[in-house]
């Protein structure tokens, strides 16, 4: 009896110690997502309860832009006298990455904090949101410290949810490894990437919306530009849309919906663009417009070789092509009613080539059409062209052949379509006159074989054609230039070779030559020539055939000194004296002095 | 040397020879469709030959005489006559081209006149290309290396004669005609010579060819050009083609749809 009560005392005390111990620890829930995606939003909310209010909410911690935070709003309340705080932030996702927050408040005079929060942002589309569960209906971060002995505080009561329904069935051929837009995009595609003119090409552009929320809705829709093609829709109704499945798009369900079918037929070669469709999107969510991709389809012509005469570019298809003439035997004159029946999927062609022959006369046809979308997959139909054809001649009259050329891209071959008509009886009969005047004249018969193409050469092609041009007249203007020149160059060396200072050198050589040798006479003479030509030279005086004084003065005139003067001209008497003395006694001496003294004259002139 | 040519200068094949006489078989019988469609693959397999050509302009001639016309088919007779007149070396092909084209182009003047329209269906090159075109281009290059001769043969002549004074007077006189006759002849092979190398021309091939400015706007005042006419052909651009037809084109550029064109094939 002792033991219980003691133990229960214990036990006692050792609970209001805890109490105790805990009375002033308040309840700190932190609730905030671990993952959310680039322009998601979510809200981390922060849950105060204790014996006081708590105040001053804040986040602590670094953001590197990874999110954005708005917030705190704060809400207060006192619930059976025990005060609840909450504090609510909004953040959204902005670039991949991750950050951590701790948060905090006020209480007490203190600030207390909770354990920190890691918050992964990851890009959009690719976080596959889980069912809530009865577990987490706090979020994964929510942290809850317990209530007094251990027990879980009043206002987390648990109730259990019903088991989560099955994934629903996608379409493989629908999947995307990512979605280029978050809420709904648009996705168009081709059959193929590469046609020929004419050839049938099958666009679709659908409309995925994710499967987590509310379908947006659309409006202002612009359609895919196509001004290269020929465009034939293969909807059954093209204002409602036909849905065609879900997909699994990054992991995430998406609801996928078919927004156009269309057959196109390429009017050109070239690489064509199927320009971008776009609409308006508006959901809780967001707004925004949603592009599909263009598209390029390589666009060329059938292949040339095997292509039958007669094929124009762009019949492609798989036809038949079918003829009746009625009826089969008229009066000439009349006429007959051919119809042309062109069945099969395509791009139908409009009209035929007609064989036009003498004594045959085609009116314009009548065109029916019953062309159409023959399923999902195909543009086609009939088209029937009935023909009014006037016989001119009489007899079996053959109509000929209608010819139709395709390309079938089935068989990735050319087919010949060809029907013939067959031959109509004309009875006799009379024709209205018909005004001869507007036929041509005759015209010259026609050729019977290839003619070929002589090879044809030009002189002026070759380079020495021009140079033949000029040749002629540059080569006599080359001689004329050159004899002309020549003879300049002579001239000019004759007349240099005449100069007075040449003559003077000339004849001072001379004047020692002769010195040197034994005539004196000679020797006179030569100094005499030298003399002259000297004065002549230094001075322009011309000292020949005037007298002594007149030579003097004309020296002194032009300058020499008397004594230079009188020696020039005492020179010039004594050398004529010795030239004409009738003696030659005296010998070269004299006449070597005076050379000398004629050297020395001429020095000073 | 002949040969049998296309236009990217190989030779003609079996199939080719084929084609061109199963359309002289369909022109001889008549049937005009038939001998069009041949002797365009012909043409589409690039098969350069003055008598394709001919024929060819024979076939649509043929399917307007017999009433089947379909627009554009005499300006397709006359580009087949002008290309057989072009490619043509015998002078009998050259005259059954120009008497081919007389009565085609009569025919559109005829047309034209009952519409209303200028009667002018060709128009003539301007005087001095008239006068180049008058001789051929290996003539006129010959006649420039002849007056060439003569002028070095009377320079040396003058410069040599220096006493004789008759001899100088009648070597300067033949210096100066053989210079202005050399002059000439040469400036003419060079006309010749670039239209040879760098002249395109077509033939308009619709009834219909307004021509227009460089916007596809039509020309104020103007009026369509006869179907068969002769262009110039001066650039290219996208779907119009800058063209010149005598005044047309000479003062405010013209275009007209590459589509009412047919260029002349010239021999490789």
């Amino acid at each position: 009896m002792k033991h219980t009560l003691a133990s229960f005392l214990a036990l006692l005390v050792l609970l209001v110690t805890e109490m105790i111990a805990r009375a002033d620890t308040p309840n700190f829930v932190v609730n905030a997502p671990t993952t959310i995606e680039v322009n998601e939003t979510s809200t981390l909310k922060v849950t105060v309860t204790g014996a006081e209010m708590a105040d001053d909410p804040q986040l602590a911690g670094k953001n590197n832009g990874t999110i954005a935070l708005a917030g705190p709003s704060t809400f207060s309340l006192t619930l059976q006298g025990n005060p609840i705080f909450t504090a609510t932030w909004t953040i959204q996702g902005r670039a991949r990455g991750s950050i951590t927050v701790t948060p905090s408040v006020s209480y007490g005079g203190k600030r207390i904090s909770g354990s920190p929060v890691t918050i992964n942002v990851v890009p959009a589309g690719t976080h596959p949101k889980p069912v809530p569960s009865p577990s987490s209906q706090h979020g994964p971060h929510h942290q809850q410290q317990q209530g007094p002995f251990g027990f879980p505080f009043p206002f987390d009561i648990q109730i259990d949810e019903p088991p989560r329904p099955p994934p629903p069935k996608t379409e493989p051929d629908l999947a995307l490894d990512s979605a280029p837009a978050s809420i709904a995009f648009l996705r168009a595609t081709i059959d193929k990437k590469n046609a020929v003119v004419g050839e049938q090409v099958i666009l679709e552009i659908d409309l995925y919306a994710d499967a987590a929320y509310d379908e947006p809705d659309f409006n202002d829709a612009h359609e895919a530009s196509t001004p290269q093609f020929v465009r034939r829709s293969l909807m059954k109704d093209d204002t409602k849309l036909e849905r065609i499945g879900n997909a699994t798009v990054g992991g995430r369900i998406w609801t996928v919906k078919r927004i156009r079918r269309a057959a196109l037929f390429p009017m050109e070669a070239g690489d064509l663009v199927i320009s971008a469709m776009n609409l308006n999107m508006m959901s809780a969510r967001g707004s925004g417009v949603r592009f599909s991709d263009p598209i390029t389809v390589h666009v060329t012509e059938p292949p040339a070789t095997g292509r039958p005469v007669g094929y124009a570019i762009g019949d492609v298809g798989e036809y038949t092509l079918a003829a009746e003439v009625a009826p089969r035997e008229v009066k000439r004159g009349d006429v007959v009613s051919v119809t042309v029946a062109i069945e099969g999927n395509g791009n139908i062609p409009a009209k035929l080539p007609l064989p036009a022959r003498k004594g045959i006369e085609w009116m314009d046809a009548e065109v029916h059409d019953r062309i159409g979308r023959v399923d999902g997959d195909h543009w086609g139909g009939t088209r029937t062209l009935v023909y009014v054809v006037r016989l001119l001649d009489e007899g079996d009259v053959d109509l000929g052949d209608l010819a139709l050329p395709v390309w079938n891209p089935q068989k990735n071959a050319y087919d010949d379509l060809r029907a013939t008509l067959g031959k109509v009886h004309v009875l006799p009969g009379t024709l209205p006159t018909k005004d001869t005047s507007a036929e041509l004249p005759p015209l010259p018969p026609a050729r019977g074989s290839l003619a070929g193409l002589a090879t044809r050469t030009h002189l002026d092609d070759s380079p020495f054609f021009w140079m033949g041009l000029l040749a002629p007249a540059a080569i006599f203007a080359s001689a004329a230039g050159a004899r002309s020149a020549a003879r300049r160059a002579r001239e000019r060396w004759a007349a240099r070779a005449a100069s007075p200072e040449r003559e003077l050198a000339r004849r001072m050589r001379d004047a020692e030559d002769a010195c040197a040798a034994n005539d004196a006479r000679a020797a006179d003479a030569s100094i005499v020539r030298a003399l002259e030509q000297a004065t002549i030279v230094k001075r322009n005086v011309n000292v020949r055939g005037v007298t002594k004084t007149e030579a003097t003065r004309a020296l002194e005139d032009a300058g020499v000194k008397g004594e230079v003067a009188k020696e020039i001209t005492t020179l010039l008497r004594e050398c004529e004296e010795s030239r004409f003395s009738p003696s030659d006694k005296d010998g070269m001496e004299p006449a070597r002095r005076r050379w000398s003294r004629a050297r020395e004259a001429m020095e000073a002139l | 040397m002949v040969a049998r040519a296309r236009s990217d200068g190989g030779a003609l094949t079996p199939a080719d020879t084929d084609t061109f006489a199963e359309g002289v078989r369909a022109l001889e019988a008549g049937n005009a469709s038939d001998a069009i469609l041949a002797f365009e693959a012909l043409a589409d397999r690039g098969a350069v030959d003055p008598n394709a050509s001919f024929d060819r302009g024979l076939a649509y001639a043929l399917r307007v005489r017999i009433g089947a016309e379909q627009p554009g088919d005499l300006g397709r007779a006359a580009h087949g006559f002008e290309e057989a007149r072009d490619l043509a070396t015998d002078r009998e092909t050259r005259t059954a081209s120009t008497h081919a084209l007389t009565i085609v182009r009569g025919e559109v003047a005829r047309r034209r006149a009952r519409s209303g329209d200028p009667v002018e269906v060709e128009q003539s090159p301007p005087p001095h290309v008239a006068v180049a075109r008058s001789l051929e281009e290996q003539t006129w290059a010959g006649i420039a290396i002849a007056m060439a001769c003569a002028l070095a043969i009377a320079l040396v002549v003058r410069s040599g004669a220096s006493s004789a004074r008759r001899v100088r007077i009648g070597a300067t006189i033949a210096f100066a005609l053989a210079t202005l006759v050399m002059a000439a002849s040469t400036w003419a092979t060079a006309i010749r010579r670039s239209e040879r190398l760098g002249l395109v021309e077509a033939v308009v091939v619709t009834p219909l060819a307004r021509p227009a400015d460089a916007n596809g706007l039509a020309l104020q005042p103007s009026t369509p050009l006869p179907e068969g006419a002769r262009v110039q052909v001066i650039e290219q651009n996208g779907g119009l083609s800058r063209i010149r037809w005598g005044s047309v084109g000479s003062d405010r550029a013209a275009y007209l749809p590459a589509s009412t064109l047919r260029n002349l094939t010239k021999a490789p």
